[in-house]
């Protein structure tokens, strides 16, 4: 039997393998894989060479590693993986601000096994890697066209490793210029990164509250923090609630009229690709995540990239190696006398951007822009479907359109039956959904969750999606006690301390764990 | 290819570009023109021009053709002979380690809870029991991007430990770690700044200069940071003499270590390093231009240190089905909420999977598996060693045991170490890479990488080709 | 070990807010409620509560006041109970009190009681900070922050604190003046602080976790200690408000300020404790002065509750520019609609003070607040 044509939900269990620790699977002796030895030849050879590890710094005790042969090593891991709902295998439109999207097989299979990437060392002489860097330059090219941006570098690892490199060249510009700035700006429903990573490149952070009825915070608010301390302002628009300011740029401007830079996290740039761009609104510096929006899977939280934009004006300020074309050839210049320095070794993630330039190329320019648009129809769909289940409100903005994502509340539905949105989170996976975003800190709109259907899901998905968040409404009301003790069907039940504040019980290590126990 | 311009395209990646579909939500939402969902982006700034992408490859085939063209252009390692390392060697990745990293569940997983995605917070806590068994240590949190920032990282840690602001950092460390560290470690405010004290090399040996590092090293520093095995391979001789001149001083020892030494190495904490840090390369990841490389910072339990680490750490949770494994995320309200501003530091996400891979690895590997490949590196290049030094004008820069990197000096062959490498470049050969702009001190040096994959074959190729160069000038 | 958990319903609170009289805290005003119609509510509230609770009720032992301060309800619903005290037949603020301390003398784990805040200041002054409280909201007047967000969610939190414990924060307990209110005036003052545990989602202010509101109350310490001592001012008189927002600043510094009152401090010693509006006037006459204040109570006020020393033509002799205003961000974030209110009662003095504001949040972070 399939999933019921009529309710569209299905009868769910996840793999439950109850399997052990890989500790518990040693068995003394055996070996997973053995290294290539060395050849008793060459022992000979070095027997009297004096360099050999003087005794006192070679190991005592061998590592208390597990012994497991190699099948059950396999087997194990892939029960492991068989314990998981990624993106591949469940409808993953609950993750709002994460761009969720199908991460193409032909760009897997080419990132993580084609040779002439997986074995190409990065400080190879530049003539032995024309094919990586020109995609480096190709992809730069692309995201400037999307972004009206005038250069790119791809070494940042994430989102916040991008804004934290955008601070540090704000840093550097102002000290450059001779400038006594310490203050940033950001508002509340921006990603906490943009108040977190500038803070760490020492900068004090005036945070912005959101007005009650538009969502964002008013022109005059922010004008009230602007000054001649101000160094920048690090804004995400469509913010996390899915509401575009539309008036980003007289905020903009008006940062520029007291000499601020202005920083754009575009991180929720999903739905707005190809549609309007950070140039014409007048900004200086931006990040696209290139493992959210341009397809690159998020593999548990990274490994990502965070391509981050500037204007020409900051061009000298980018963390070096940068990319060159000479017309014949690509290279690599490490030189930069006014660069940040770096911000991750080598030139960051290179894979993801090998994904990156082929799913642009998979779309084109009429392509991207289709993508935009039909995960903002997704959303706005979406929408009209959530706001009918009983229990559901949505904050700010009555009337207007969203743009890729929507943040809604269970603030009804907990004053009418107690459950709130951590009961309705826990009970999703019993009908094979993986979970929902619940908001970023703080969490202003209470009993907060977060969708955001990208253009990977079909109208039929978020059908599906939308059913079973109706389904938990309606146990809420009518049958709580089977939410209250959920989940049912995961690989395991209920956990008592999942997010354990105590130190003294923190337990991240088997040999922790052991000691524990014996204790007790 | 040309694309039919009457028809609509729909692409395989959008469902619902099929006309009929999408029609039918427009209808929904109440739009007669995709434009109109874009009602609240003001006119003068919509973008309505062509984009600067090419035409589209729609049929999958064509993609991957045309992906491999451009792919054909790099040259790889195993089409040549590799001796670079630098903190990213080439050392085999076992198939399971592909097998499962490759997996589209733990690809494509993200923040689910842990009932819902128990097999990865299982896999990632086997990775944190695995390492710590390594390393010799009790905990860690997930990694960081790289080595530099995990660095960095436990630099600020020591600092937010003991208030102070000073971190006495070796000359010889790894130059890309050094740009990370000082970038991170500045301030716009300069009284919160850490300022990085560079302690010099012994010119013969490539070890920490003692004397120096004694002169330098007062109340004032918050941290001392040694590199064990060193950037340029050296292996540290005075680590535990280091380790009490930073605990005289109330400083933290931060050690920077290779995991895949510490089959045959001490491990740090054995000779008082107080925080252990270092890249998970070697642990089954590939080269992949860069792309495998990820951060670890570990250290006792003592809530003096957890409490500082900047990112999620992962651990075992009480089960309400007594029995069940059960996982959890611990501490989340560390370090960037709080007020120890010296040391504020944000998190976000960073190279999770790279876990599983290098929990694989070690799950693989066993005891005796670490002990034989440090054998086996170590071997190599006490081999290369030997026999490079008989190719003339070409010795060994220091008389000192090392591990898997060497320095090798060319400056009496009378050629730079560009033209070498130009010229073994021409023979499929990698050379070291060229020290001369970053160490100008070591003359024509070049920094050589021998691991478990540069066996004998490969190393008298080097030797042959060398002989070659020099004989002909 | 079972849970002690004690139980006072105050029966009457509410009663007044239902016809339209403001509080219900004397006898006068309970008769003039009755007559009028009114119903008593507060054991229909506490039965919400309670029926949360049914589950875990073997877990429990339970203290209760007599009859319809809740024996009634809790042996009807089959509790398992010991019954506390003696009440008069028409209850009153004494018999709260009075059942409160001997709960207290047992003590109990945790009392759950049902009321406002003339309720939580009967509980209040009965036990002061020693046992943790969870309140059933259940009055006419709700500035305390003593209470859950519904009684359901009373009911919640208590099995969560019952079965997994939860770390304790403080509550105001505040109360305004019901002859002056009724009258038109808010005189709100604040009484002290009572221990609540905190329980994500159950409580009030429930949009960050206890740890992170105690990141934030340590980071305000020491940003305001870095502006008082390392650009150390001698000249400047430093004016502190009442709460404990602020009475953690001065303890930070080494200050022994008082907890309730207005402390002005110079060069690092107290000036004049508890002081009052003639002495603020008087020192804010002849010297240049800082104000440090704190968000007061549930509904978002900086003047004009719980600090009416700090008066229109004090806060003008100080000046606006040297008004420092912190709270953690919690607070603020729990505040209906995130805004601050002003209420000096000089009505110019107010529209000047409106717009929006810097709040001081942590170290060196500030939120931009709108003020009414």
């Amino acid at each position: 039997m399939g999933r019921d044509p009529n309710t569209l939900l299905r009868n769910f269990h996840q793999a439950r393998w109850d399997e052990p620790i890989i500790f518990e699977m040693s068995t003394p002796g055996e070996r997973g894989v053995i290294p290539p030895p060395l050849s008793k030849e060459i022992q000979k050879e070095i027997q009297d060479d004096g360099l050999d590890i003087p005794e006192s710094l070679k190991r005592k005790c061998p590592p208390n590693l597990p012994e497991v042969g190699q099948m059950r090593v396999n087997r194990h891991y892939m029960r492991l993986s068989q314990e998981v709902l990624g993106n591949d295998v469940s409808i993953d439109i609950g993750q709002g601000t994460c761009t969720m999207k199908y991460s193409p097989k032909i760009q897997e299979h080419t990132a993580n096994s084609h040779p002439k990437i997986v074995n190409v060392h990065p400080l190879q002489d530049v003539s032995t890697m024309q094919g990586i860097l020109f995609i480096y330059h190709e992809v730069e090219r692309y995201l400037k066209s999307i972004s009206g941006m005038d250069h790119f570098t791809f070494q940042p690892g994430g989102g916040a490793h991008a804004v934290y490199a955008n601070a540090s060249i704000v840093r550097q510009y102002f000290r450059d210029k001779g400038e006594d700035r310490d203050e940033i700006i950001t508002t509340i429903f921006s990603h906490p990164c943009d108040a977190g990573c500038p803070a760490t490149a020492g900068y004090k952070v005036i945070d912005l509250m959101q007005d009650p009825e538009l969502g964002y915070p008013t022109l005059e608010a922010f004008k009230a923090a602007l000054s001649p301390k101000t160094a920048a302002i690090f804004f995400t628009n469509p913010e996390d609630t899915g509401i575009f300011n539309p008036r980003i740029k007289e905020y903009v401007d008006a940062a520029h009229s007291v000499g601020a830079l202005a920083v754009y996290d575009q991180a929720n740039v999903n739905g707005i690709m190809g549609i309007t761009r950070a140039k014409e609104a007048g900004f200086d510096l931006i990040h696209y995540n290139l493992h959210k929006t341009f397809s690159s899977p998020h593999g548990g939280m990274g490994p990502g990239c965070g391509a981050l934009g500037a204007a020409d004006f900051l061009a000298d300020y980018l963390p070096v190696p940068r990319v060159v074309f000479d017309g014949t050839s690509y290279s690599l210049d490490w030189h930069g006398e006014k660069s940040i320095g770096q911000v991750r070794s080598f030139f960051g993630n290179a894979a993801v951007v090998l994904r990156a330039y082929m799913w642009i190329r998979a779309l084109g320019s009429d392509g991207i822009r289709e993508a935009a648009m039909c995960a903002v129809l997704n959303n706005q769909y979406m929408i009209k479907e959530v706001e009918k289940i009983p229990g559901v409100t949505m904050y700010y903005a009555k009337g207007k359109r969203r743009i890729e994502q929507c943040r809604y509340s269970w603030e009804k539905l907990k004053e009418d039956t107690g459950l709130g949105t951590d009961e309705v989170l826990r009970r999703m996976v019993d009908y094979s959904l993986e979970h929902y975003w619940q908001s970023h800190h703080p969490h202003i709109v209470p009993e907060p969750f977060t969708l955001e259907p990208t253009e990977s899901y079909s109208k039929e998905d978020i059908d599906e999606f939308v059913a079973v968040l109706r389904q938990i409404s309606k146990e809420c009301y009518e049958t709580p006690e089977i939410v209250r003790t959920a989940p049912h069907n995961a690989p395991c039940h209920g956990i008592k301390n999942y997010y354990e504040l105590d130190p003294e019980k923190v337990i991240c290590t088997w040999r922790q764990y052991i000691k524990r126990k014996e204790n007790k | 290819m040309s694309v039919d311009q009457t028809e609509k395209v729909v692409y395989p990646y959008i469902p619902n570009s099929a006309p009929k579909i999408q029609q039918e939500m427009m209808d929904a939402v109440g739009i007669t023109d995709l434009w109109e969902l874009y009602e609240e982006v003001p006119d003068e700034l919509k973008y309505k021009e062509d984009l600067d992408i090419p035409p589209a490859i729609l049929d999958e085939f064509s993609m991957k053709r045309h992906i491999e063209k451009i792919l054909a252009q790099n040259v790889t390692c195993t089409d040549y002979i590799n001796f670079l390392g630098a903190g990213c060697a080439n050392h085999y990745v076992p198939a399971v380690v592909d097998e499962i990293t490759t997996r589209g569940e733990f690809l494509t997983c993200y923040g689910a809870e842990s009932w819902a995605d128990h097999g990865k917070y299982q896999t990632f806590v086997e990775y944190n029991s695995m390492l710590a068994e390594l390393l010799n240590t009790d905990v860690m949190s997930v990694p960081q991007y790289d080595g530099g920032q995990a660095l960095a990282t436990a630099i600020c840690m020591a600092n937010r430990i003991n208030g102070k602001q000073r971190v006495l950092l070796p000359r010889s460390m790894n130059v890309q770690n050094k740009r990370i560290v000082e970038n991170y470690i500045d301030s716009v405010q300069a009284d919160l700044a850490i300022e990085p004290v560079y302690v010099n090399y012994l010119p013969d040996k490539g070890t920490l200069d003692l004397a120096d590092l004694k002169s330098k090293l007062d109340d004032s520093i918050s941290a001392v940071v040694v590199e064990s095995v060193s950037y340029l391979g050296t292996i540290e001789p005075s680590v535990k003499e280091i380790g009490e001149l930073a605990k005289s001083v109330g400083a933290e020892y931060i050690v920077y270590t290779d995991p895949i030494s510490l089959g045959i190495l001490e491990a740090p904490t054995n000779y008082g390093a107080t925080i252990v840090c270092g890249d998970l390369h070697s642990l089954g990841l590939h080269l992949s231009c860069g792309n495998g490389q990820a951060g670890f910072i570990s250290t006792s339990e003592d809530a003096k240190y957890l409490n500082e680490y900047k990112d999620f750490i992962y651990g075992f949770c009480e089960p309400e089905v007594p029995g069940e494994y059960v996982f959890g995320n611990l501490l989340i309200d560390r370090t960037h909420y709080s007020q120890r501003a010296k040391g504020k530091e944000y998190t976000g996400t960073g190279t999770n999977l790279w876990m599983i891979s290098a929990a694989v690895y070690m799950a693989l590997m066993g005891p005796k598996g670490f002990q034989e490949i440090g054998q086996t590196i170590l071997g190599h290049g006490r081999y290369a060693a030997k026999k490079l030094s008989t190719v003339p004008g070409v010795q060994l820069q220091f008389n000192t045991p090392f591990f898997k990197e060497v320095v090798i000096n060319f400056t009496d062959t009378n050629l730079t170490v560009e033209k070498i490498n130009e010229l073994l470049l021409a023979k499929g050969i990698f050379g070291g890479l060229d020290l001369s702009h970053d160490f100008p001190e070591l003359g024509q040096s070049a920094l050589y990488c021998f691991t478990e994959v540069t066996g004998k074959e490969e190393i008298d190729k080097l030797v042959v080709a060398l002989k070659d160069i020099m004989k002909r000038g | 070990m079972r849970f002690k958990l004690g139980l006072i319903v105050n029966p009457i609170a509410g009663i007044g807010g239902s016809v339209g009289l403001k509080g219900s805290d004397s006898e006068a005003i309970q008769a003039q409620a009755i007559k009028l119609g009114a119903k008593k509510r507060a054991n229909e509230k506490t039965k919400i509560a309670l029926q949360q609770i049914l589950s875990i009720k073997d877990a429990i032992q339970l203290y209760s006041a007599p009859g319809e301060m809740g024996a009634d309800l809790a042996s009807s619903m089959g509790f398992d109970l010991e019954v506390i005290g003696h009440i008069c037949s028409t209850t009153s603020g004494q018999d709260t009190e009075n059942i409160a301390q001997l709960l207290k003398a047992i003590p109990v784990d945790l009392i759950l009681f049902t009321g406002g805040d003339g309720t939580a200041r009967d509980v209040y002054n009965a036990i002061g900070d020693t046992i943790p409280v969870i309140g059933i909201p259940a009055g006419v007047k709700m500035h305390s922050g003593v209470y859950a967000t519904s009684p359901h969610a009373a009911g919640d939190a208590l099995v969560n604190f019952v079965l997994n414990g939860a770390p304790l924060r403080e509550g105001e307990v505040m109360d305004l003046d019901e002859v002056e209110y009724r009258q038109g005036n808010l005189r709100v003052q604040l009484y002290g602080y009572m221990k609540i545990p905190y329980i994500r989602y159950y409580i009030q202010n429930p949009k960050a976790s206890s740890h992170l509101n105690e990141h934030d109350l340590s980071g305000i310490c020491f940003d305001i200690a870095d502006k008082i001592l390392k650009h150390a001012d001698e000249d400047m008189y430093y004016i502190f408000g009442a709460g404990s927002t602020i009475k953690r600043i001065t303890d930070h510094l080494g200050w022994n300020g008082t907890l309730l009152g207005v402390d002005v401090w110079h060069r690092g010693n107290a000036v004049v404790l508890d002081a009052k509006e003639s002495d603020l006037l008087e020192i804010s006459r002849n010297n240049r002065c800082k104000l440090i204040i704190t968000v007061i109570g549930g509904q978002g006020h900086i003047l004009g509750r719980g600090n009416q020393q700090l008066s229109a033509a004090v806060i003008r002799q100080i000046g606006l520019e040297n008004l420092v205003v912190v709270a953690a961000a919690s607070k603020i974030f729990s505040l209906p609609d995130q805004t601050l209110y002003v209420d000096s009662g000089d009505e110019s003095l107010n529209e000047e003070i409106r717009g929006y504001m810097k709040v001081i949040v942590g170290w060196q972070e500030t939120l931009v607040c709108r003020v009414m």
